[in-house]
């Protein structure tokens, strides 16, 4: 799941500035179950900043829109009228959602209303951690099942370094040491035989160092085509 | 009282139980941790799993018995061989065992160091490391380094005598370390592979803490968790563990106090007039509890009767926090619909679950609002439930603002308000007289001043007060006192809710306008201050601009 935290109030109302009718657009995906920018958020961000305009005496009004998900074509069918008419939308959803709305409406501010942060799970109620960097080549099957680029602070692939302490890192010691967790975790199930084999350097162009990635599913393409008015807008079109 | 015992080592087991029926609780006993399940609910409705079936219990225990040096255990015991020990060596403590001491050691050696340094005794404690996570281990680590004691963190340490003298060695990240004592306190962990498997049954183990390898729950007689309680049985020596059974059971009665609890009858009031759910006879024997101690019966009259919370499947995101939130483990998972189901025997329409669903998917109607002039008015969405996908504000909408909204719960700061509403502001004046010896305040005018009572402050979520502020000059939230009652959960996050909101319109410049408290219902002068205290507020700063009573 993509976990994100809503920006500092302040930051949002400063973003806001100028903008007189502003809807604000929840997202009801992962940054809805991430208690971030679901439609709950929606109605207090909205009531938190309609206090502070009539206390300094802007004149805005708000609107919420509940977006099923923000970064598909379809959810914004019908809604278009509610965004059209607005000065700006403030977009709850994560970064692809602003972005994808900010392609669909072209005309139209999209305002971040999150910080997002990372792909990750929940570790109990309200508690996420961070789990996958989505670096495009995967090696959980040889570290157990934890991943040496996301969990350990310095992404090493033949860890632990000299700053692993008592199963902590010298990042900071709230931080599991990965390669500890990799260890442990490998003994479990007696695989500690992986730490022996190197991994050898690895081409980072599979991970953001490639530029913006696509994802195509040939089957998915060829029956349904590509999706109106998105073509020609996939960042790796150009290079394909 | 029904009581889940997980047990261990099992030989010690028997004893435990024992203890237990002495005291008059209904046990099961567990010493297999891998039969026991997950452990859900709160205080007095716990559920779990036993060899794949569904139980309930009122109170968790986790026992076990570990030997230790009586002089970290028993105070005479620690005094008597401090006399011998003399001032010539310093006093030793060696934490070891494991990858750390737990901070029940922890706790109990600093502070014996700390008694040591107080009768002029140069101290040293040895350990691993100091699980300093626990607050109580850390402010008394701070104390006893204040007081001179010398913590030493070793890999590993030995311990050997001749001639009444000991010597201590340890190897530190610096080198060797070596020093010389009459007295060692030697202490080891006793914790077993058996406990650390109970631990995660029980859930002891809380996120943000060390996930793998953190003992950090293990408290001298509590845990991280509520109702679920230690009896690391040394701890307790001297003392019968019968004796120490019924203060467990004291103290899981006390946790497990509701000042009422709603069910879809008042089906099960007693003879006290306590109203409480039918469904439970965990919540049924606590609200009598309370009632038989406090004399309350009278506040829990007259409660109305909820319907329970209502998933709307379309909705529901199936993340599971409903699930993980409730204190009376009323959720469950319907795989079919993907969707969570409310059990309505268990749903003790507490409004927590509808308050934290992330979807808004679970419709409660828990709020009840009262104004103080006995005008009703609309309950600015108080209580969760849902919005339609496209809404305009409630606030601009009104385009009428009230001056104080008071959302108080019913089963304690409601009571303390409508009495203080009752007698017109006057009704802590008597007590305050008396202690102070001031005049008694001015009445309060009322005019404008709604009270609303919800089920539990923990239904009312942080864009239900931001609306609530919308459309009044200044709101209370009054919650129970928050360790009182078994909604402690709720009660917390309602405050932290309180506090972003306050932090948030601090941050934008816009005055604070919303108070959080917490009141019991004979709590009236401390309420009436808040009360007052936000009613000058709202004099002051003035209405809000276009707001008119």
């Amino acid at each position: 799941m993509i976990v994100a935290d809503r920006k500092p109030v302040d930051e949002i109302a400063s973003s806001l500035a100028g903008y007189r009718k502003v809807v604000i657009a929840s997202c009801g995906t992962c940054v809805t179950v991430c208690m971030a920018g679901g439609e709950k958020e929606a109605r207090e961000l909205a009531a938190v900043l309609s206090l502070a305009d009539e206390a300094s005496g802007v004149e805005r009004s708000y609107e919420l829109v509940d977006v099923k998900r923000q970064c598909d074509d379809e959810f914004f069918d019908g809604l278009e009228s509610a965004f059209e008419s607005a000065d700006a939308v403030l977009s709850l959803g994560c970064g692809a959602g602003v972005q994808f709305m900010a392609e669909r409406f072209p005309s139209l501010p999209i305002i971040p209303g999150l910080d997002t942060k990372f792909m990750g799970a929940s570790r109990g109620l309200g508690y996420w951690v961070e789990m996958c960097q989505g670096c495009g080549d995967c090696i959980l099957e040889r570290t157990g099942g934890v991943c040496p680029v996301t969990r350990c602070s310095k992404s090493n692939f033949n860890g632990p370094c000299g700053g692993s302490q008592a199963g902590k890192c010298e990042v900071d010691p709230s931080i599991d040491c990965g390669w500890q967790l990799i260890y442990d975790r490998l003994k479990a199930i007696g695989r500690l035989g992986n730490l022996e084999e190197i991994v050898e350097p690895r081409d980072w162009s599979s991970s953001r160092d490639g530029g913006p990635r696509t994802s195509r599913n040939e089957q998915a393409e060829l029956a349904g085509g590509t999706l109106a008015g998105s073509a020609g807008k996939d960042p790796g079109d150009a290079r394909r | 009282m029904k009581v889940l015992l997980a047990a261990a080592p099992p030989e010690a087991a028997g004893r435990f139980a024992e203890a237990f029926k002495a005291a008059g609780a209904e046990v099961e006993l567990v010493v297999e941790p891998s039969s026991l399940g997950p452990l859900r609910g709160s205080p007095g409705a716990f559920l779990y799993r036993l060899g794949g079936e569904e139980r309930r219990a009122e109170l968790a225990v986790l026992a076990t018995d570990t030997a230790l040096d009586p002089a970290i255990t028993d105070d005479s015991a620690f005094r008597a061989r401090l006399e011998l020990a003399g001032y010539e060596h310093p006093v030793v403590f060696v934490l070891d065992g494991g990858d750390e001491p737990p901070a029940t050691l922890s706790a109990l050696a600093l502070r014996r160091a700390l008694e040591a340094a107080s009768r002029k005794r140069s101290v040293v404690v040895f350990a691993r490391d100091f699980r300093t996570a626990d607050r109580g281990v850390e402010a008394l680590y701070r104390e006893a380094r204040r007081a001179g004691v010398s913590t030493v963190r070793c890999q590993a340490v030995s311990v050997s005598e001749s001639g009444g003298v000991a010597t201590i060695k340890a190897s530190t990240r610096d080198g060797e370390i070596e020093a010389r004592s009459r007295f060692v306190v030697s202490a080891s962990v006793g914790a077993s592979k058996a406990v650390d498997e109970f631990a995660a049954a029980l859930r002891l183990k809380r996120p943000g803490g060390a996930d793998s390898n953190g003992r950090y729950w293990l408290h001298p007689a509590s845990t991280s968790r509520r109702g679920v309680y230690r009896l690391e049985a040394p701890m307790f020596a001297g003392i019968p563990l019968e004796a120490v059974s019924r203060s467990l059971l004291a103290a899981a009665a006390r946790d497990a106090v509701v000042s009422r609890t709603a069910g879809a009858s008042a089906a099960g009031a007693s003879a006290a007039g306590v109203s409480a759910a039918g469904a439970s006879a965990a919540s049924a024997w606590a609200a009598s509890a309370w009632a038989g101690e406090s004399g309350a019966g009278e506040a829990l009259k007259g409660a109305k009767a909820r319907e329970p919370a209502k998933v709307d499947p379309a909705k529901c995101a199936f993340c599971y926090t409903c699930y993980r939130a409730c204190p009376h483990a009323a959720l469950s998972p319907d795989p079919e619909a993907a969707a969570m189901r409310v059990d309505p025997a268990s749903c003790e329409a507490c409004g927590l679950c509808a308050a934290i669903c992330p979807a808004a998917a679970i419709e409660f109607d828990g709020a009840e609002p009262i104004s103080a002039e006995g005008a009703a008015r609309g309950a600015a969405g108080v209580g969760g439930g849902s919005a339609p996908a496209r809404s305009a504000l409630p606030a601009s909408a009104a385009g009428r603002r009230g001056r104080l909204k008071i959302i108080a719960c019913e089963n304690s700061a409601y009571h303390a308000a409508k009495a203080i509403i009752a007698a017109g502001g006057g009704a802590a004046a008597d007590g305050r007289r008396s202690s102070s010896g001031a005049p008694a305040e001015a009445p309060i005018d009322f005019a404008g001043v709604e009270l609303e009572s919800v089920p539990c402050c923990g239904s009312v979520g942080g864009a239900a007060i931001a609306e609530a502020l919308g459309a009044y000059d200044g709101v209370i939230v009054a919650s129970c006192v928050v360790d009182a009652c078994r909604h402690f959960d709720g009660n917390l996050r309602c405050k932290a809710a309180a506090a972003r909101l306050s932090d948030d319109l601090e941050r934008l410049g816009a005055a604070d306008r919303l108070t959080f408290c917490e009141a019991s219902a004979p709590m009236t002068g401390p309420l009436e201050a808040r009360i007052r205290h936000a009613i000058e507020r709202i004099d002051a700063v003035g209405q809000m601009p276009g707001g008119q009573r």
